[in-house]
């Protein structure tokens, strides 16, 4: 999460920050400054001549009312920062991911993106308005307290500030037991039902890690806070008032005033918990290594070097030369579109590089990448103009016959024909073109691709029992015991 | 999900967060009493007072513990049961068409719907329950002491409703088109991945990464417009609102106690002493409102969670019109040629409905997801049969190769492509013991529909939906054109099947 702070910090306005803390504080001072108020309000009230000290009250009337100005002049700073807050995460996460290599945009991470919807969003924005707020009144309205009572009776004064610690230390100790398991997020469960069974069954340990330490978490922010009261209670009748009831009465209703603060902050557990879930997933968009960001290369050969597709896998290699079309053949689907991916950047080999150029593919800047490597399939028209056809017959007839047929009775087919017309206006340098769901290839959608691949670097699937088209050079895969040979 | 055991763990943790309410207000009315005591208002010990408030906060303690710890236990349980749901949702044989549908419109949502049913069985509602009764009991307790002090002491909480009500009305009237068409659009910028990419279906990575850059630039159009409106329009209702927290704060309570409860004191109206209560208990009246706004937002996100949930994991099928005439056969081979897509998905939705689920295997167009141990998935427990089945749909090679064989992991052991796990598809039709198969001609090769046809042919009903009259063998045949059934009869098919085309 500290990555998550840092991106919030440096886009922020430093003044509104600061701005609002203060008026927190302030806050928080005041009401502790309050509260102390109901001691002679207090002792006026059960002296044994009751009255009721009109002046005190005034004054407490006049402090609640700068408190009360100050609460609602900082939820406008507060829900500025909010805003401000969403804003500045939201464009890391994008400058984030649009720095990372293909092979690191992985659906895991497309959840989380997913996961960053308005209900986060607005999780977010609340923050500073709405929870910082009671946190920091739970922190400095009984400091204030302290403070005040260091003058007034200092023997009071460290008891309280005794017991404000030992309430600091076991919030803290149920803040580590609330946060001490994390559910595992969208993307890892969804990884998790590849296998089977599903859930391995809940051991002893793991039972006790996410229900019982939560639990205990709860409940000990709750009932310590009561415990203190208690304890503050019994010091008040036993050892500060030295027979003095009112007093003892007095300091019982500050205390009791005191743990209000933290009380509310208490209340907000399950809001602060919700937060760090959406501040987690955030941190993790955040991660990742956006590699060397290098120019695409001149020359743009695909080298496979020693790479193996499984672990203890024999490695192999081999090298498509830049501007050349070649037609991936033989083996299984799964495979031939696994070394496109590998080819094209969007899977990182488990050992071996890829390199374009002589340069790491996962090296160059995503911005580079995108520009020159297009993955042509089959492909849904849509209302966009097909720009960038080449004068040839073939594309111009297929793109004609594209816009008068209707695009709800396509074939697969015609999709593919689509999917490799709209590449033209892409203009990548590296191109694969995938075939695999068609059954066959027709002699248009045949043209058409050959068409397509004169120009730029192009990896060719065909459909799996097709051979090899006419004008792309034949690279065999043998993956029979999990061996992989290409050969020329 | 009650024979998991998370009915009753859900039922015994409310009734002990009941009694963990009652001593949380019962603690505070002790600390009253000995204030009572120390007064002389009342006789006997304040010591014994002060050993029973520590006693009743150590019970509450230990009473509310065993509730939250059956209540998260209930929570994990749900959220566990709903992953195997999905899960089993996922790996079943429902038509892949439905499930592809389903997984559109609610596969974004479904890690962040189990997580918010599980607060909401674990987390929201037992605090809830919790927040309501400390308020309710301490409000009974405070009408006891006295009734007109208590309507004082409720009065900056009235007034803060009041805010509350006025800001609901206002944001109903002026601002719920607008914050809903903008949460639409911010919404709407998340990548959404179709099945057949987020199960990893080789040949799909470039189309993932692709969206979730796009999805990255839009969300942040989208998060700077949200933000915009935000400080014009909602951060103005949110002022509105800070008066309202401004009137549930302790500080206000206090200050209506001590001044409407000073000016009852001097004039008789009430004992000085019968203050304490108000101060210990009213101030604190409010806390528990603010957080039950909280909870009820969490426990209603729960509820559409639950509902979007169940809609996935009980695989409703939308209903879609029927085709009249056309109704599945009860045994041997039904083609229904429909040269137009969209009647050809049409028939198969529609006789897919026609037969139980579990009875049903339809190979369809679009692809199927195929998860887990290969042999598993084609013939769970019958690995000879998986192999044989497997062999027929032209798939056992493509798995001998793999260095585990029928006993690799899709995905992990394995990287299939749309048109492979179509064959393991066919391949699970094959061995499983359907009533009906539906095999949509569009999603296999001629050659591997014709060698399925004739080994499902003797055992069960067979209906091959095709665009053209290429591939159709013996037996009954179906015209639909337009959705309509323009004509039956036996092969060979007429020239209206032709003219379809």
């Amino acid at each position: 999460m500290k990555n998550v702070l840092t991106s919030f910090l440096r886009g922020t306005d430093r003044r509104a920050l600061s701005a609002l803390s203060l008026s927190l504080v302030a806050g928080a001072v005041l009401q502790g400054i309050a509260f102390a108020l109901i001691v002679p309000i207090a002792r006026a009230l059960f002296a044994p001549e009751p009255r009721v000290a009109w002046p005190w009250i005034a004054a407490l009337v006049v402090v609640a009312a700068v408190q009360s100005v100050l609460h609602h002049r900082s939820v406008p700073m507060g829900n500025e920062l909010g805003a401000q807050l969403v804003t500045t995460v939201n464009r890391t996460v994008s400058q984030r991911i649009s720095q990372l290599p293909a092979h690191q945009l992985g659906a895991a991470r497309s959840d989380r993106l997913a996961a960053l919807d308005s209900s986060a969003i607005v999780v977010l924005m609340g923050l500073p308005a709405h929870v910082l707020r009671p946190l920091v009144a739970a922190v400095v309205t009984p400091m204030s307290v302290i403070v005040i009572a260091v003058f007034a009776a200092p023997a009071a004064a460290m008891l309280i500030a005794v017991a404000w610690i030992v309430s600091l230390v076991l919030a803290f100790a149920a803040a580590r037991m609330l946060t001490a398991t994390t559910e595992p997020d969208a993307a890892q469960w969804l990884e998790r039902v590849r296998s089977w069974p599903v859930q391995p069954p809940a051991g002893a340990a793991r039972r006790i890690s996410s229900i019982v330490l939560p639990a205990a978490g709860e409940v000990l922010l709750w009932r310590s806070i009561e415990l203190l009261l208690c304890g503050a209670m019994a010091v008040s009748v036993f050892v500060v008032t030295d027979g003095d009831p009112v007093t003892a009465v007095a300091l019982i209703l500050l205390s009791a005033l005191m743990v209000r603060p933290t009380t509310e902050a208490a209340l907000l557990a399950s809001t602060v918990l919700n937060s760090r879930e959406v501040l987690r997933n955030v941190g993790e968009l955040l991660d990742g290594d956006p590699g060397a960001q290098q120019d695409w290369p001149e020359h743009d050969d695909i080298e496979f070097a020693e790479v193996g597709l499984a672990v203890g896998q024999v490695p192999f290699g081999f090298r498509l030369a830049a501007r050349s079309c070649t037609a991936l053949l033989g083996g299984s689907d799964g495979i031939r579109l696994t070394l496109a991916e590998l080819a094209t950047g969007n899977l990182a080999p488990p050992s071996g590089r890829v390199l374009v150029g002589g340069t790491p593919i996962a090296d160059i800047a995503p911005g580079e990448v995108e520009r020159n490597v297009h993955w042509v399939g089959p492909a849904d028209p849509t209302s966009d103009e097909l720009v960038g056809l080449p004068e040839s017959e073939v594309a111009l007839r297929a793109a004609q016959r594209m816009r008068a047929t209707d695009s709800t009775t396509l074939s697969e087919s015609d999709r593919a024909c689509f999917g490799v017309l709209r590449a033209f206006g892409r203009a990548p340098r590296l191109a694969v073109v995938d075939l695999t769901s068609l059954h066959a290839v027709d002699s248009e959608l045949d043209e058409l691709v050959a068409e397509f691949a004169r120009e730029r670097t192009c990896l060719v699937l065909p459909p799996a029992d097709a051979g090899a088209p006419a004008y792309a050079q034949r690279l065999v895969v043998e993956d029979l015991s999990g061996k992989i040979e290409a050969r020329s | 999900m009650s024979g998991d055991g998370i009915g009753w763990r859900v039922r015994t943790s409310l009734v002990l967060e009941a009694l963990g309410a009652v001593t949380t207000v019962a603690s505070l009315v002790l600390v009253v009493e000995v204030c009572r005591r120390l007064l002389g208002d009342s006789g006997g010990s304040p010591a014994v007072l002060v050993v029973s408030a520590v006693a009743v906060v150590l019970f509450g303690a230990a009473v509310q513990f065993v509730g939250r710890v059956l209540s998260r236990d209930a929570g994990t349980r749900t959220r566990e049961a709903l992953r195997a749901g999905v899960a089993f949702r996922l790996r079943a044989a429902l038509p892949a068409g439905a499930l592809h549908a389903s997984w559109r419109e609610h596969g974004t949502t479904l890690g962040r719907d189990i997580s918010s049913v599980g607060v909401m069985v674990g987390r929201a509602t037992p605090e809830f329950v919790s927040a309501v009764l400390v308020f309710v009991l301490s409000i009974g307790y405070l009408f006891w002491v006295d009734w007109l002090m208590a309507l004082v002491t409720l009065l900056p909480i009235l007034l803060g409703f009041g805010v509350f009500g006025f800001i609901s009305v206002r944001y109903a009237k002026e601002m719920k088109v607008d914050y809903e068409a903008n949460v639409s659009a911010l919404d709407s910028a998340r990548p959404v991945l179709p099945l057949g990419e987020r199960v990893g279906q080789a040949g799909t990575r470039a189309s993932v990464a692709a969206r979730t850059l796009r999805a990255a630039r839009e969300l942040t159009v989208q998060t700077d417009r949200f933000g915009e409106y935000f400080r014009q329009r909602i951060g103005e209702l949110l002022s509105g609102r800070a008066l309202a927290e401004i009137a549930f704060a302790p500080l206000t309570v206090l200050v209506f106690v001590l001044c409407g409860g000073g000016l009852l004191v001097q004039a008789g109206w009430l004992p000085a002493v019968d203050l304490l209560p108000f101060v210990v208990v009213g101030t604190g009246l409010a806390a528990p409102l603010l957080a039950i706004t909280y909870y009820l937002e969490e426990i209603g996100e729960g509820k559409l969670a639950a509902t979007r949930l169940g809609a996935v994991i009980a695989g409703t099928r939308e209903e879609p019109e029927p085709i009249e005439g056309l109704t599945v056969p009860e045994t041997g081979v039904l083609t229904v040629v429909a040269a137009d897509p969209r009647d050809a998905t049409r028939v198969v939705a529609t006789t897919s409905t026609q037969v139980p689920a579990d009875r049903i295997c339809v190979v369809d167009v679009e692809p199927a997801v195929v998860l887990g141990e290969i042999s598993a998935y084609i013939a769970d427990g019958r690995p000879a049969e998986a192999e044989r089945c497997a062999r027929i749909a032209r798939v056992h090679d493509l798995v001998a190769a793999t260095p585990k064989g029928y006993e690799s992991i899709v995905d992990i052991d394995v990287r299939l492509s749309p048109a492979e796990s179509q064959r393991l598809a066919l391949a699970r039709a094959l061995a499983a013991d359907s009533r009906l198969v539906v095999l949509d001609a569009r999603a296999l090769p001629a050659d591997v529909l014709a060698d399925a046809v004739a080994e499902l042919a003797p055992k069960t009903a067979v209906l091959v939906v095709t665009p053209d009259t290429a591939g159709v063998g013996t037996g009954e045949v179906r015209v639909v054109v337009d959705g309509h059934l323009a004509e039956s009869g036996t092969h060979p098919v007429s020239a209206i099947a032709e003219e379809s085309r």
